[in-house]
């Protein structure tokens, strides 16, 4: 299968979240590695997808998750080997799948050897590819992102005997972008990459990358101009391919990362994220129509990604302190849910199983505007752990089977990088892909469907978003327009059936089509257009003039 | 044939699309363009600030105005304008016009209504030509029924010695003797219920009654007290002067009225004699304002000769014979020595709401019968007051309130039998 060649193929994408140590362990030593997902690009081309976002699999100390890289231009050898990798990442593209990699930009692992040097001389040459100073005073207004085990920006370094800048955690010293060499170094990591035949970047922690005194160190316009210079070279070397940025900021701020379409192409639609949740626990479209009239229009060639959760925790960053307590209090009242200014839990248990309201979170992320993301195992709706500490209890293996460690690896069940789910509501034996494989009606099979309507058409993908005001505020109804293309999305947000009248008169005389089942509804005339909604209920229609 | 609605499609519709709600606040208005704006925007910002997570309705209860208080009040609305606040929820207006025939009883059923099909869990009620109202009031008449599960709340004025005369003389007494629970505002038009009292109001069988239109928050808070649902009662603040003497005839002759009549759809609970119990108050429960005020004792006075000079063969026939005569000896008198004593006060009450419970005569008679002796009652308690201070004003008060349950045991009887002195 050929992959789509048109330049902007990012804004059609179906994206796929995955850490390769997760999906599936094919040498049997308890850890996922590329054997095992290449093996299982199968399965991701049935559901739907066209690309997988990698989580970082470079060489690391592993005390972030892989985060914290020690080498940029290898693969952590409990994945595999760049062999494995090349051969993944053919296969992937023979199967009309694009691979996007992690790239941590911001900082490295203490254990890099950029660092190792750095730190061992004042006189060394690469003393200032990291941020040094002799006392821990400087950028006091940029504030802690990890406030739960953070106490400072600032750490000591016992060898250099003097203070390294970390945003992260402190065995994250954070690279040095005023120093041209650092630049330099970052742009070889990507060429190496691009070379091998990757798509693109998810570049995290972005708007991290240079200090500069009574800022927030944040969203700088160096930083901008960092972007724009790899963007440039990128685009001059390697036409076609694509940068996502991790800026977790507001719209007006993350807009400022698309540039003249000449910096990112895409970015994750933060604040969006948390008020999906909002609506649906508030029974109220509130939130959604808000921050969706709040977001400024970004470049032509330029897409937000969305998405409903992901490998980090469920992030309250982007909403007022009133929201955030009404988040905590209604899907975190246990503390140790909680985690940094987020939530560690995945969509399922944050659904309370509710197999409705799971549907329809779905149901709005591949309707509202934006690629979206699904993590993995939600498709499933894999259950989390968050006794596993930090958030590794949404990262637990994927459930295969209900047999021997879920059919994620053969290995014995203590030797797993983490343990499986296995409670009797989201274990194993209860959620897997094999027994949903084998029914039409399970969320799996649904997902699949659910991805090929929305792959159907590129109203979704590319249209515009006109929101409805019905009377009753627990429906959000939205048109998204492409041409002569419409689709009608009406969302039921309520446990409680619905009635709702929808001002449609402008698409007089059309006649919507439900999108699933292709079944056609009454042709929309003068008068207000009447729909009710069971619980959690949503339709797709097609407005189709004949 | 069936019942028409009194509940408009277009305001079923809103109901309808507002749903289920958790806050209530209906705002009542009767050509009250130049006020409702305040009372607009304080309901609103204490919604969106201080009940921000509850699913809330605001509903506008027009009673057929003509001066564009409608439009006064929509254009008030701070709703979807920046004001430095962001609300987690939609907060929405439903709005009805009862029309100007329509009786207060009418928009009252109405609130009633609404709150039931919105099966609302905390209910207010204020006025919109309240114009001293402020967000911190709603909250306090909310409050106990949303935090504490109180089914009534009544609310406390800080209020001039001279204003509320008919509550604090009549009606405050006499139902603090009956029922047992010291509630001062009775006839409040500021006041909050849960939705349990509310879909308990809205069954009874006495809103087909006509005594109903001159007294419905009366009988509401009445029903609460005598069908043992939590009632309490709490500061709010300074109540504005009513203003001058119109339509005060008008107001005495409904309240007194009501009042009587409630009392009658109440009295299988209070005939029982209920004992004295606390209510639970928040706040100070008196708060009086001494300031001077100018007051025309001399014409109240000449009301009063003259009334029971005219009205001498009606009241002879509701008052006991010694009544009677004890109120004409006080109107022979000159001002100084006029007084109309707490005792005489309760006993006249008394006999003029048994006179009411057995018709002795046409009950509209009966009422206006009572109007100069009540002005005869307030001439001497503004002789009495005019100089006084709170505390002695709330000591006479409280002694005005024993005479009431002294003499309750005889009213129960006079209530009972057939006539004056029957058995």
């Amino acid at each position: 299968m050929k992959l789509p060649q048109q330049p902007d193929w990012y804004k059609d994408s179906i994206i796929y979240q995955l850490h390769v140590r997760t999906f599936y362990d094919s040498s049997g030593d308890g850890i996922g590695d590329f054997r095992g997902l290449q093996d299982r690009l199968d399965y991701l081309q049935e559901l739907g997808v066209n690309v997988i976002w990698l989580l970082p699999f470079y060489p690391s100390p592993l005390r972030d998750d892989g985060y914290d890289i020690s080498d940029y231009c290898a693969i952590h050898s409990s994945y595999g080997t760049m062999e494995d990798f090349r051969s993944f990442l053919a296969a992937a593209h023979g199967r009309g799948i694009r691979i996007i990699i992690e790239l941590v930009l911001n900082h490295t692992s203490d254990q890099h050897p950029w660092f190792q040097e750095s730190r061992s001389s004042r006189h060394n040459p690469r003393r200032d590819w990291y941020v040094w100073n002799d006392t821990d005073d400087r950028y006091r207004d940029a504030g802690i992102i990890f406030v739960d085990t953070e106490l400072s920006n600032w750490a000591w370094d016992p060898v250099s005997k003097s203070y390294y800048w970390h945003r992260f955690f402190s065995h994250q010293p954070d690279l040095n972008y005023d120093n041209p060499q650092v630049r330099e170094a970052i742009w070889e990591v990507m060429k190496f990459w691009l070379d091998l035949g990757v798509d693109g970047f998810r570049l995290d922690a972005v708007p991290y990358l240079v200090e500069r005194e009574g800022t927030s160190c944040e969203n700088l316009p160096e930083t901008h101009a960092i972007v724009r210079e790899l963007r440039l070279r990128m685009d001059q070397a390697f036409p076609g391919r694509m940068l996502l940025a991790e800026a977790n900021q507001w719209p007006a701020d993350v807009c400022a990362y698309f540039g003249q379409g000449d910096e990112f192409h895409m970015a994750f639609h933060f604040p969006l994220m948390p008020r999906m949740f909002m609506a649906v626990k508030l029974e109220d479209r509130k939130p959604i129509v808000e921050i969706l009239q709040r977001t400024p229009q970004i470049p032509d060639s330029c897409q937000w990604c969305i998405f409903l959760r992901n490998h980090d925790e469920l992030t309250l960053a982007m909403v007022t302190d009133a929201e955030r307590d009404y988040m905590y209090d209604e899907y975190a009242r246990d503390k140790s849910m909680r985690i940094n200014v987020g939530i560690r839990r995945r969509l399922a248990p944050l659904m309370d199983n509710d197999r409705r309201r799971i549907e329809l979170l779905n149901g709005l992320l591949m309707s509202l505007p934006g690629t979206p993301i699904v993590y993995y195992g939600d498709e499933i709706g894999m259950g989390d752990n968050v006794y596993l500490g930090d958030r590794n209890g949404v990262r637990t293996p994927m459930q295969w089977d209900g047999h021997w460690n879920g059919g994620f690896s053969s290995a014995d069940p203590e030797r797993l990088y983490a343990p499986l789910i296995s409670n009797p509501v989201y274990g194993f034996q209860a959620v897997n892909v094999e027994s949903q494989k084998r029914s039409e009606h399970s969320l799996l099979s649904w997902m699949k469907r659910l991805i090929q309507v929305r792959k159907s058409t590129q109203v979704f993908s590319r249209g515009s978003i006109e929101f409805l005001h019905p009377l009753n505020h627990r429906v959000l109804a939205y048109v998204r327009e492409l041409g002569r293309e419409r689709v009608l999305a009406v969302n039921n947000l309520s446990h409680t059936a619905q009635a709702v009248e929808l001002d449609l008169l402008k698409f007089k005389g059309s006649i919507p089509i439900e999108m699933s089942g292709r079944a056609i509804f009454p042709r929309i005339g003068d008068l207000p257009y009447l729909l009710t909604l069971g619980p959690y209920q949503f339709y797709w229609f097609q407005l189709r003039r004949f | 044939m069936s019942e028409e609605s009194f509940l408009s499609d277009d305001f079923v519709r809103q109901l309808m699309s507002v749903g289920e709600v958790d806050v209530l606040v209906a705002i009542r208005s009767r050509n009250d363009r130049k006020t409702i704006g305040n009372v607009v925007r304080s309901a609103e910002d204490c919604l969106q600030r201080r009940f921000g997570r509850q699913r809330a309705v605001l509903v506008h209860v027009d009673a057929g105005s003509r001066d564009g208080t409608p439009q006064a009040a929509r254009e008030a609305s701070q709703l979807g304008i920046a004001n430095g606040y962001e609300s987690l929820r939609t907060l929405r207006w439903i709005r009805t016009d009862t029309g100007s025939s329509a009786g207060e009883e009418h928009v009252l059923r109405t609130v009633l209504s609404a709150a039931e099909l919105l099966h609302a869990k905390s209910c207010a009620v204020v006025s919109a030509s309240l114009e001293s109202l402020d967000p911190a009031w709603i909250d306090s008449l909310l409050g106990p029924v949303h935090r504490e599960h109180f089914d009534f709340v009544a609310p406390l004025y800080e209020r001039h010695k001279f204003d509320g005369l008919l509550t604090r003389n009549l009606l405050y007494p006499f139902s603090r003797a009956l029922f047992g629970k010291a509630m001062r505002e009775l006839r409040a038009t500021e006041f909050a219920f849960s939705g349990r009292l509310a879909s308990h109001t809205l069954a009874r069988p006495e809103w087909q009654n006509e005594g109903i239109r001159a007294g419905g928050e009366m009988w509401m808070a009445l029903t609460a007290m005598s069908h043992g649902f939590r009632c309490c009662q709490t500061y709010l603040g300074p109540k504005p002067r009513a203003s001058s003497s119109a339509g005060v005839v008008d107001v005495i002759r409904q309240s007194v009225s009501g009042f009587f009549w409630c009392l009658e759809s109440t009295d299988s609970y209070w005939l029982k004699g209920i004992p004295q119990d606390e209510i639970k108050t928040i706040g100070p429960d008196h708060q009086l304002n001494t300031e001077a005020v100018r007051v025309d004792r001399k014409k109240l006075l000449q009301m009063y000769r003259s009334g029971v000079e005219e009205l001498s063969q009606i009241l002879c026939a509701i008052l006991d014979p010694e009544t009677h005569a004890e109120l004409k000896r006080l109107a022979a008198l000159d001002e100084p020595s006029s007084q109309m004593s707490n005792s005489l006060w309760a006993r006249v009450s008394l006999e003029f709401a048994a006179a009411y419970h057995h018709s002795v005569l046409h009950r509209d008679h009966l009422v206006q019968a009572f109007v100069p002796v009540y002005r005869g009652r307030v001439c001497s308690f503004l002789s009495q007051h005019r100089s006084d201070s709170a505390e002695a004003i709330e000591a006479d008060l409280e002694d005005l309130c024993n005479e009431f349950a002294r003499q309750k045991t005889f009213f129960i009887e006079r209530w009972s039998t057939k006539g004056k002195g029957e058995t």
